[in-house]
C-alpha cells in the first residue's frame, strides 16, 4: 500500500504525463514537430512504430519529424505558387505551417505508473481529423486510432520512449470507410508531393492492418497494468 | 518556483479533478442550452470575468452575462417561435434546450493548479457535435465543431469557479457528408465561388474587438491563440488567458 | 451544496478513487474496441450477487435489470468486419462523502462498423451521453448502472439531415440491437434534444440512495405532462 507521500507523487507523475501527450498533441497541431524529438522524447534507444513499420534509434526518430517539417515546408511553398495573390509576398518563414492542420485529441488515457517511478506506460484513444495538402490538393481526413506510449523519467522529467500511432480507420471525411473509397484525381500544382517521401522505416513491417470489412475483430494496443518495475511487463516497442 | 509541502501537493491534486469536473459541467450545461444555470452557478462573475470568442472578447459579469446568457436565450427563444409553428408539440417546453445540443466533448487536457492554491489554468481540444432534430426547415442537422479551449479558474469561498474562458473555434462542418478542406480550395479556386460560410454566434457586444482567433484554412496556418498552461505560482498577467482588471484574492 | 473536510490522506486516496473510476470506464471503451463484451460484464460490472441483482444497462427505450439480463443481451461475439469505438470524454464524477459509490457522466462520439457480407460495411456515428453508478467491492471500482442515451444515428458519409426529424427507435439499429429491455420505458427521447435531461449530472452526495440512481429505480419523468413526442402535433 502506498503512503500518501507515494500516492501524491504518483497522481502528479499521471498529470505530467497526461499534460505531456496534451502537449505533443498541440505541437503536432501547430506545424511545430522540428521541436517534437527535442521537447518530448528520451534519447535512451526510443521507437516510434506506425501501422506499416518502425524507426528506432534517436537518428531514426528524429528524421521522421524532421522529415515532417521539410513536408510542411513543401506544402507551403506549393500554396504559395498556387495562390500568388494572397501569399506571394511572404517570406519563407511567414509562410511555413500553411497548409495542414493535424488535430489529435486524445481520449481515455490509461496510465499506470510503475511501482519504482522510473517508467510508466500509457494508452490513448485518438478520434483525429487530419487536414493536410495531398497530391490531390487539400484533404481531411478522419484518423480513428491509438496511442501507446512506455514513458521513461529524464533529469527533466517524463520523456516519451517508445510510441506507437496505429490508426484503424485514415478515411477522406465525407465519406464512409466502409465502402470503397473515392478518390480525387491529382492534381499539377501539388505533384511534387506524389514525389516526398518520409525516411525509410528501420524495419517495414504491418504494425497493424487498417480496417476492411473482412478484417478480423483486431485488439486494440495492450492495456497497462499495475508493475512494480519495467521488467515486469510489457513493451510497446516494436 | 517554490517547493510545495505535502498538503499544498495534495489539495492541488484535488484541485485539478475539481477544476474538470467545472469544465465538464459547462458542457452538460452548453447542451441544454442553460445559460443561466452555468454563468449563475459555476462562474465567477467579477469584473475580470471574461468569455472570448473568435468575434471578441466580453470583460466583466456584466457584459459576459448579456451577451452569453441574454443574446444566446434570445437565439433560443427566436428558435422556439419559428419551430412552434411547425412543430406544435414543443408548446409547454423550456425553449433552450430545443434550439440545439450544442455539445464540447473535452479532451488532451493541460491542467495547472497555481502553486498559491488560489487559481488553475486549462488548454484543450474540444471535438463537439451540435445537433438538433425540430427546425424550421424540418430538416434535423448535426454539425461538428472542433474548438479549442484556454480556461482559468479561481477559488471562491472555498469553490472553483470559471474566470475566463477563450473559445476557438477550428471546423465547423456538417456531420460526415463533406470534406471540408477540399470544399474551401473547390471554393478558392472557383471563378465564380459562393460566398464563405458565415461566422458563428453572432456578434454580441465585446470590451476587446475580434478577431481574436481564425478558424482553419488552408491559407492560414494555425494559430496558437491559447498556448498550454506552464506551472506557475499565482495568476498574473503573465499567467492568465484574459488580462486581468482588479486585484482580488485569487490573484495577485 | 454537499460539501465535507478530508485530512490529507483521506483527500489523496479520494483523488486516487476518482481517477480509478475513470480508468474504469476508458477501459471499457478499449474492451468494447476489443469485442471483449463477456469480459466487460465478468471483470469491470458488479461481482456480488445483491449488487447483480440490481444491475441495469439502458438505453433510450429502458433498461435490462439485472446482471443474468444483460449477459443474455449484452454477451455476444461479432464477427469479421467489426469495429467499435465508443471513447468516453468530459468526464464529471462525483464521488460520495462515504467514498462507497460514486456517480459519472461522460459523453462519447461514438461509432460502429459492421460488415454487410459482400464487400462494404455499414458504419455508423452514433453520439451518446454514458452515466454510471459505480460501487467499491473491495478495493476495486465496478460498474453498476449504466445508460447509453444515444442522441442520433447516422452513417458516416451520409448527410443526416436527410433523416426524418422523428427517431424511430422501432428501426433504429441501435435500439433495434438492444432488443426488449426488461424495463421498456423511454427513457431520452433525442426528438427535443436534451430538453428530458436524461441522464442528468451527478451532484456531490454524501451516501447513496436509490433516487439518485441511474437504474429505473432513479428516472424521473421530465416536469410537464406533454412528454410523448407527438402530443399536441394533431392541433394542427
Amino acid at each position: 500500500m502506498y503512503t500518501t507521500e507515494q500516492l501524491t507523487q504518483r497522481w502528479e507523475d499521471q498529470r505530467a504525463i497526461k499534460n505531456l501527450m496534451g502537449k505533443y498533441a498541440n505541437i503536432v497541431l501547430l506545424n511545430r514537430e522540428e521541436e517534437v524529438f527535442s521537447r518530448f522524447w528520451s534519447e535512451n534507444e526510443p521507437t516510434l512504430a506506425f501501422n506499416d513499420g518502425v524507426y528506432r534509434g534517436v537518428e531514426a526518430v528524429k528524421g521522421y519529424y524532421d522529415a515532417c517539417r521539410d513536408r510542411n515546408a513543401l506544402v507551403a511553398s506549393l500554396m504559395q505558387k498556387k495562390f500568388p495573390e494572397r501569399l506571394g509576398g511572404m517570406t519563407e518563414e511567414e509562410l511555413y505551417g500553411i497548409g495542414p492542420f493535424k488535430v489529435m485529441p486524445m481520449y481515455c488515457p490509461i496510465i499506470e505508473v510503475a511501482g519504482d517511478g522510473r517508467t510508466a506506460k500509457g494508452l490513448w484513444y485518438c478520434q483525429g481529423a487530419k487536414n493536410d495538402v495531398e497530391a490531390c490538393g487539400p484533404r481531411a481526413r478522419w484518423t480513428l486510432g491509438w496511442f501507446a506510449v512506455d514513458f521513461i523519467r529524464g533529469s527533466d522529467g517524463w520523456k516519451i520512449w517508445h510510441m506507437q500511432y496505429v490508426n484503424d480507420v485514415d478515411c477522406t471525411c465525407g465519406q464512409s470507410w466502409g465502402r470503397e473509397p473515392v478518390s480525387y484525381p491529382d492534381l499539377p500544382e501539388f505533384a511534387p508531393l506524389k514525389d516526398f517521401v518520409y525516411p525509410a522505416y528501420t524495419e517495414a513491417k504491418t504494425v497493424r492492418a487498417y480496417y476492411s470489412p473482412d478484417r478480423p475483430i483486431t485488439e486494440a494496443p495492450a492495456i497497462p497494468e499495475p508493475y512494480e518495475t519495467f521488467a515486469d511487463t510489457f513493451s510497446y516497442a516494436v | 518556483m517554490r517547493e510545495l509541502t505535502l498538503h499544498e501537493r495534495i489539495r492541488n491534486a484535488a484541485a485539478s479533478q475539481e477544476v474538470e469536473n467545472v469544465k465538464a459541467r459547462h458542457t452538460y450545461l452548453h447542451g441544454r442550452a442553460d445559460a443561466t444555470t452555468e454563468w449563475d452557478e459555476i462562474w465567477c462573475m467579477d469584473e475580470n470575468a471574461s468569455w472570448a470568442h473568435a468575434f471578441g472578447r466580453m470583460r466583466g459579469g456584466d457584459q459576459v452575462w448579456w451577451g452569453s446568457v441574454g443574446d444566446y436565450d434570445k437565439m433560443c427563444f427566436e428558435n422556439w417561435l419559428e419551430i412552434r409553428e411547425r412543430y406544435p408539440e414543443v408548446t409547454g417546453k423550456d425553449p433552450r434546450p430545443l434550439m440545439e445540443a450544442s455539445v464540447h466533448t473535452l479532451v488532451t487536457d493541460v491542467i495547472e493548479v497555481a502553486a498559491d492554491g488560489k487559481s488553475a489554468r486549462g488548454s484543450f481540444i474540444t471535438p463537439g457535435v451540435i445537433h438538433s432534430r425540430l427546425t424550421d426547415d424540418g430538416r434535423p442537422y448535426c454539425n461538428v465543431l472542433w474548438e479549442r479551449y484556454g480556461s482559468d479558474f479561481v477559488l471562491v469561498d472555498g469553490e472553483w469557479k470559471y474566470l475566463h474562458e477563450h473559445v476557438c473555434p477550428d471546423i465547423l462542418t456538417r456531420m460526415d457528408c463533406f470534406d471540408w478542406a477540399h470544399g474551401e480550395y473547390e471554393r478558392l479556386t472557383d471563378p465564380n465561388p459562393n460566398p464563405p460560410p458565415p461566422p458563428t454566434l453572432g456578434a454580441p457586444p465585446v470590451t476587446d474587438p475580434g478577431p481574436l482567433h481564425t478558424p482553419y484554412s488552408v491559407l492560414d496556418r494555425p494559430k496558437n491563440t491559447v498556448p498550454w498552461p506552464e506551472p506557475y505560482e499565482t495568476l498574473d498577467n503573465d499567467n492568465t488567458y484574459t488580462s486581468l482588471v482588479a486585484k482580488k484574492d485569487y490573484c495577485s | 451544496m454537499f460539501k465535507k473536510d478530508y485530512t490529507d490522506d483521506e483527500l489523496i486516496r479520494r483523488v486516487w478513487d476518482i481517477e480509478e473510476i475513470k480508468k474504469l470506464v476508458y477501459k471499457r471503451g478499449v474492451y468494447i474496441a476489443n469485442d471483449w463484451r463477456e469480459r466487460e460484464i465478468d471483470e469491470l460490472w458488479v461481482k456480488e450477487p445483491e449488487h447483480q441483482k440490481t444491475a441495469s444497462f439502458g438505453k433510450n427505450i429502458g433498461w435490462y435489470v439485472g446482471i443474468d439480463n444483460i449477459r443474455a443481451w449484452y454477451d455476444k461475439k461479432h464477427g469479421d468486419g467489426y469495429m467499435a469505438f465508443h471513447p468516453a470524454s468530459t468526464g464529471l464524477v462525483e464521488l460520495a462523502g462515504d467514498g462507497k459509490t460514486a456517480k459519472g457522466l461522460f459523453y462519447s462520439i461514438a461509432n460502429e462498423t459492421e460488415s454487410n457480407g459482400d464487400g462494404t460495411a455499414n458504419a455508423l456515428w452514433m453520439p451518446e451521453k454514458l452515466a454510471f453508478d459505480f460501487i467499491k467491492e473491495g478495493d476495486s471500482w465496478k460498474i453498476w448502472h449504466l445508460v447509453a442515451a444515444v442522441d442520433l444515428v447516422s452513417e458516416a458519409g451520409t448527410d443526416y439531415s436527410d433523416q426524418d426529424p422523428y427517431p424511430n427507435y422501432e428501426t433504429d439499429p441501435v435500439m433495434v440491437e438492444f432488443g426488449t429491455p426488461t424495463v421498456p420505458q423511454l427513457i431520452h427521447d433525442g426528438t427535443f434534444n436534451w430538453w428530458d435531461n436524461y441522464p442528468a449530472m451527478p451532484e456531490p452526495y454524501e451516501t447513496w440512495s436509490d433516487d439518485i440512481s441511474y437504474g429505473p429505480e432513479g428516472w424521473k419523468a421530465p416536469k410537464g405532462k406533454h412528454y410523448g413526442a407527438r402530443e399536441g402535433r394533431n392541433y394542427k
